[in-house]
């Protein structure tokens, strides 16, 4: 009996510990996904091989174009530095780091990720950062990229927000895709809230572990990185010559179904009519 | 041994070479190029000029406002279906390419005032490119990040990560930060706020989505079956049926009368052929035809 008992708590242990390594398994690789079809940045001056290709991030420096100075370079320098570290140290499930090796590098023939400082982003205008990334035209691979961050954000966020906004930057730049649910996904590639706050919590398990899927097979990822090009409209774009006119407020017929209820009764054609039953069948507005 | 040691020097020669390009290779596109010109689109142009080409792609990414959730879409963003009528990329300063969108409004399900927070910028553009003006009524301009332009003699092509362009004629469901005194939106939850609406009501999400990946969609799909008239008649509930006085409506029933729901009377019955009265209980007799 004993045996028995020692045997079938055994079992259940044994499933208790498959189900939370299972879980476990799935909070990491269930929320990062990566860019597909592309390759990834074969890794700047200082690379010794694929699997430490270097990153070098500068910080535009000029007077007159998108330049850093005093106080703001000390700033930047500091986020530029923490997030590297970051992409540097974290690690997934296997305690294996990305083969990305990003470096604070002011030499400016050897950047691969310039920083530039703009007043504003004019195509999204409450972004706080982002990143333009260069593919290579006849091989597909992401070459360099350009970091934008506005002087809003360098100004009114924390060195710790602005680190976190530049870790999810630097994971588009080694082929991570945004994550549009924070609510049930925990990665650095949330999206942000309050403007340009992200929620993400930090570089996840799981975002090291998806680096590494893009590198290693990029097919295997979800979508491409660019949705797919705009089509070059010129001559002040296409205006519908006759365009319906259209008013406010809107009017809409509803359509309705009624079908009547009746009893039967001691009464002329033995049936009494109790009432009647509405179904809307269809709904037509005048667009 | 001088053979070998001539071999051994070219060999190191020619490897010295490969590596100093191999560690080159993605920063030659800086050599060229002005310091204050690196990140701007001139300076895109001109680095695509010292390779001899002509047309650039640029992939952008942006992190935009997280949606949470649909309930929670519903409740700070105007929604609304709409149609774009026209579209025009235009060069936006030094950095930037964006897409103007004129939409037409085909129905608000939901308006709410523009939502700004404390110490962000506005999300609304501050100027309107003119030939995008005037608007007629029910018209909103709507920008898009990214877009198409020439450039000191360079096609730049900027595409936005999961954000296709949107396609005229095309009907959309839009969660818009909307202004509505100027008739702007902003499309500040990015992609997981525009859908394709079909004829049928149909909604289809504009990007490529994993499961779990939208909590919009997610919503859309559990609460509203996918479907615009669903979400409709959710958020703008038609009006009551009619209300007719039942105690009328039965008198007329009793009388052998039609009750008309639509105006709420009574098609009182043919008259009795035998009396040209009302039908009367008991029938009577009409006696012999004749």
């Amino acid at each position: 009996m004993r045996i028995l008992l020692c045997f079938m708590l055994g079992v259940y242990s044994v499933g208790i510990l498959s189900y939370a390594l299972s879980e476990a398994y799935t909070a990491d690789a269930g929320c990062a996904t990566c860019f597909k079809g592309e390759k990834a940045f074969a890794g700047g001056a200082g690379t010794t091989g694929p699997d430490n290709r270097v990153v070098n991030l500068r910080y535009a420096t000029t007077q007159n174009g998108g330049g850093f100075l005093g106080a703001d370079a000390t700033k930047i320098s500091q986020v530029i530095s923490g997030a590297a570290n970051d992409w540097n140290t974290h690690r997934d499930n296997n305690q294996n780091t990305t083969p990305f090796n990003f470096q604070p590098n002011q030499n400016i023939s050897q950047m691969n990720v310039n920083i530039v400082l703009v007043p504003k982003i004019s195509d999204h205008p409450n972004a706080c950062m982002q990143l333009l990334a260069a593919p290579d035209k006849n091989t597909g691979e992401i070459t360099s990229a350009t970091l934008y961050v506005t002087t809003a954000a360098l100004a009114n966020r924390t060195v710790d927000e602005l680190k976190l906004l530049m870790d999810h930057e630097l994971g588009h730049f080694i082929g991570l895709r945004d994550n549009y649910n924070n609510a049930q996904c925990s990665s650095i590639m949330s999206q942000a809230h309050d403007g340009c706050v992200p929620y993400a919590k930090g570089i996840q398990t799981g975002d090291v572990a998806k680096v590494r899927d893009y590198v290693s097979n990029p097919e295997g990822c979800w979508d491409k990185r660019g949705a797919k090009p705009h089509n070059i409209v010129s001559g002040g774009g296409y205006t519908d010559p006759n365009p319906i006119p259209d008013y406010y407020p809107r009017t809409c017929y509803y359509f309705y179904d009624a079908v009547d209820i009746y009893v039967s009764c001691d009464c002329r054609g033995g049936q009494r009519y109790v009432g009647t039953v509405y179904y809307l069948t269809d709904v037509f507005c005048n667009y | 041994m001088v053979k070998k040691f001539i071999a051994l020097t070219v060999l190191c020669t020619l490897l010295a070479i490969g590596i100093s390009l191999y560690s080159s290779k993605a920063s030659m596109q800086t050599q060229t190029i002005p310091e204050d010109q690196l990140g701007t689109l001139h300076g895109f142009a001109m680095d695509a000029q010292s390779r001899g080409e002509y047309e650039i792609d640029l992939a952008k990414t942006i992190i935009f406002e997280d949606a949470v959730s649909l309930d929670a879409a519903i409740a700070n963003y105007t929604v609304l279906a709409a149609t774009p009528i026209a579209k025009q990329s235009y060069v936006l300063d030094n950095y930037s390419i964006g897409t103007w969108y004129k939409f037409r409004v085909n129905e608000t399900l939901a308006q709410k005032p523009l939502m700004l927070c404390s110490g962000c910028p506005s999300p609304i553009p501050d100027t309107v490119p003119p030939d995008m003006l005037p608007l007629n009524a029910g018209e909103i301009l709507v920008l898009q990040p990214g877009g198409s332009q020439l450039v000191d003699g360079v096609t730049i092509n900027i595409s936005v990560a999961d954000f296709p362009d949107f396609t005229l004629n095309q009907k959309y469901l839009l969660f818009l930060n909307l202004d509505a005194s100027r008739s702007i939106g902003s499309l500040q939850v990015g992609p997981a706020g525009a859908y394709m609406v079909d004829n049928y009501g149909g909604l289809s999400p504009i990007f490529q989505l994993e499961s779990g990946d939208n909590p919009v969609w997610d919503g859309l799909t559990a609460q509203y079956g996918s479907n615009l008239n669903q979400l409709r008649n959710t958020l703008n509930p038609p009006p009551p049926p009619p209300t007719c006085d039942q105690v009328e409506e039965q008198s007329c029933y009793d009388r052998g009368g039609t009750w008309i729901f639509n105006g709420c009377y009574c098609r009182e019955p043919n008259p009795d052929p035998c009396t040209q009265q009302p039908w009367r209980e008991p029938a009577m007799d009409c006696g012999p035809a004749y």
